[in-house]
């Protein structure tokens, strides 16, 4: 059950790698945060791994199964990959309903009502506006919306690209906590891009700072935010926390 | 008077087929088939040919359907790995490839005469009957199309082709195959344009290449565009709307004088007036689509 990048190499242009001979490791069950400067390569290794962006060279690998090869879909359907983009990550004219419908096609009919009344339970704000189209909701709603219809397949690894961007202190606090209870409850491994740092610290197990698509730091998510070069350096203008 | 006015409405029927198979395409899914015409042509040739070849229509008219429905096919295989820009490029070059076969493949396809000679629907009947029972046909097979092409819009696989139009990369961090989507959209958008083919072939018991001109894939996207692209109501409008104009156009020269060699121009000129009018006043059709009407609430 571990989701494990190693040795890749990968850009979106000839000769030019984003990643650079990048390794990573995500144990199940685990909370792991991908930090660093704008352009190290954060996003581009959520490509990477869900497979968006092929790799030059090194394999992403699920579960011990080399991913190389497997097309997007099939990683979603598949190989127990779940992918929640930074944008445009609903589909605002559709219902609520008919939104976490469309994450869980995949899933024998009677499976996939058992599990979306589910959710609709563990998300009571979007069971009860489950008719209502998802562009009527607020930013803090649209990402719980988006993190319900990625677990509607019953992921085991659930990436997230800056989940908490465009939204409030409080909904951020907020989001970070569901994020920590959804890994307790549904027991999948959580590999997360953020930009804030402290707050997406607090509720990980571990963390890696990238800096030009290298692992520059990794370590606990402690050791991480009491490093005040990394504070300093990559985080922000002070100490992370 | 009134048979045009039935030759209109039968006309309007047959690229009314036409129009709800690129609405599907473009409209739901949004595939910029640039070729619509290949696909009418297919099928209207695969009618042609085999009726020559002594089959019954109502058995040719399927055989048309299917053959448009595999050229649907292979055009989504073709272009899979292009942009969507490119591939609505090629689609105007497999227009093109299919009407140069067409002008040149004289021992299949009859050449610059084209086909003609054909047995024509309902062979029994005379005039004014063989107008109605024409126009009961189209008009049936137009309700019919429609019925599945809306049908098809409320389903699941539906909302995946309108998630595809607005959002592919979502559609595909979801976990839908959008090549395999686009390929079904096609062979089912490219059947329903091989039934307007075939019909249009056994209407004017003719078929030649001058029919199969960029020119038409023009006006089956604007009867689309007027009418409001997602909507197949709208398609319906838009092609029962153009093919009215584009027929009764030339008929000014008898209230207004005009030389009859203007009235082609003019009605071109019209068309075009038209889809400026309502792209800058009514930007998303006479009939918008539900989920387009909205769209501007999205934050």
């Amino acid at each position: 059950m571990t989701l494990s990048v190693h040795e890749v190499r990968a850009g979106y242009v000839p000769d030019a790698d984003i990643l650079n001979s990048l390794s990573i490791t995500v144990q199940p069950g685990e909370i792991v945060t991908i930090l660093g400067p704008n352009g190290s390569g954060k996003s581009t290794l959520l490509k990477t791994v869900v497979g968006q962006l092929r790799p030059r060279a090194g394999r992403v690998v699920a579960d011990g199964r080399d991913l190389a090869g497997i097309p997007v879909h099939r990683r979603i359907r598949d190989c127990g990959v779940a992918y929640v983009p930074q944008l445009d990550n609903i589909f605002g004219p559709l219902t609520i309903r008919e939104n976490l419908e469309l994450g869980g096609q995949f899933v024998a009919p009677a499976a996939r009502r058992a599990r979306l009344e589910q959710l609709l339970e563990h998300y009571p704000n979007l069971g009860r506006k489950a008719g209502a189209r998802a562009d009527s909701l607020s930013g803090g709603e649209r990402q719980m919306l988006a993190l319900a219809r990625a677990l509607m397949p019953g992921p085991r690894h659930l990436l997230l690209d800056e989940p908490s961007a465009g939204l409030s202190p409080l909904m951020m606090d907020e989001l970070f906590a569901h994020i920590r209870r959804i890994r307790d409850r549904e027991g999948v491994s959580v590999l997360m891009v953020e930009q804030n740092a402290a707050e997406s610290l607090e509720v990980s197990d571990r963390a890696y700072v990238l800096v030009m698509g290298r692992v520059h730091r990794e370590g606990t998510a402690r050791e991480i935010l009491e490093d005040e070069t990394v504070g300093q350096l990559y985080l922000g203008a002070g100490p992370a926390h | 008077m009134l048979e045009f006015c039935l030759h209109v409405l039968i006309m309007s029927a047959i690229f009314g087929i036409a129009a709800v198979s690129l609405n599907l395409q473009a409209g739901t899914s949004g595939l910029l088939n640039f070729g619509q015409i290949a696909l009418f042509g297919i099928g209207a040739y695969a009618v042609a040919i085999l009726t020559r070849a002594g089959l019954p229509w109502p058995a040719a008219l399927p055989a048309g359907m299917a053959a448009a429905a595999l050229g649907g096919f292979a055009i989504g295989r073709l272009g899979r790995d292009l942009a969507a820009e490119y591939w609505a490029l090629a689609t105007l070059a497999v227009a093109e490839l299919v009407r140069l076969v067409a002008l040149n493949e004289d021992w299949l396809t009859g050449g610059p005469q084209g086909i003609g000679g054909i047995g024509g629907l309902f062979p029994g009947l005379d005039g004014m009957a063989r107008a109605l029972a024409t126009l009961a046909l189209a008009a049936l097979l137009l309700l019919g199309t429609a019925l599945v092409a809306r049908r098809l819009g409320e389903t699941q696989f539906g909302r995946v082709l309108r998630l595809m139009r607005e959002n592919p990369d979502l559609a595909t961090a979801l976990g839908h195959d959008i090549v395999t989507c686009k390929v079904k959209v096609l062979a089912i958008g490219g059947a329903m344009a091989g039934l307007a083919g075939g019909l249009y072939t056994l209407y004017l018991a003719f078929i030649g290449p001058d029919q199969l001109l960029p020119f038409e894939t023009f006006l089956i996207w604007t009867m689309v565009v007027l009418g409001g692209l997602g909507n197949v109501a709208g398609a319906v409008v838009g092609a029962l709307l153009v093919t009215t104009l584009y027929a009764g156009i030339p008929f000014l020269k008898d209230v207004v004088a005009l030389p009859s060699d203007l009235t082609g121009s003019l009605r071109v000129f019209a068309i075009g007036s038209i889809v400026l009018a309502v792209l800058m006043l009514k930007p998303q059709g006479l009939v918008p689509e539900r989920l387009r009407r909205h769209h501007a609430q999205r934050p």
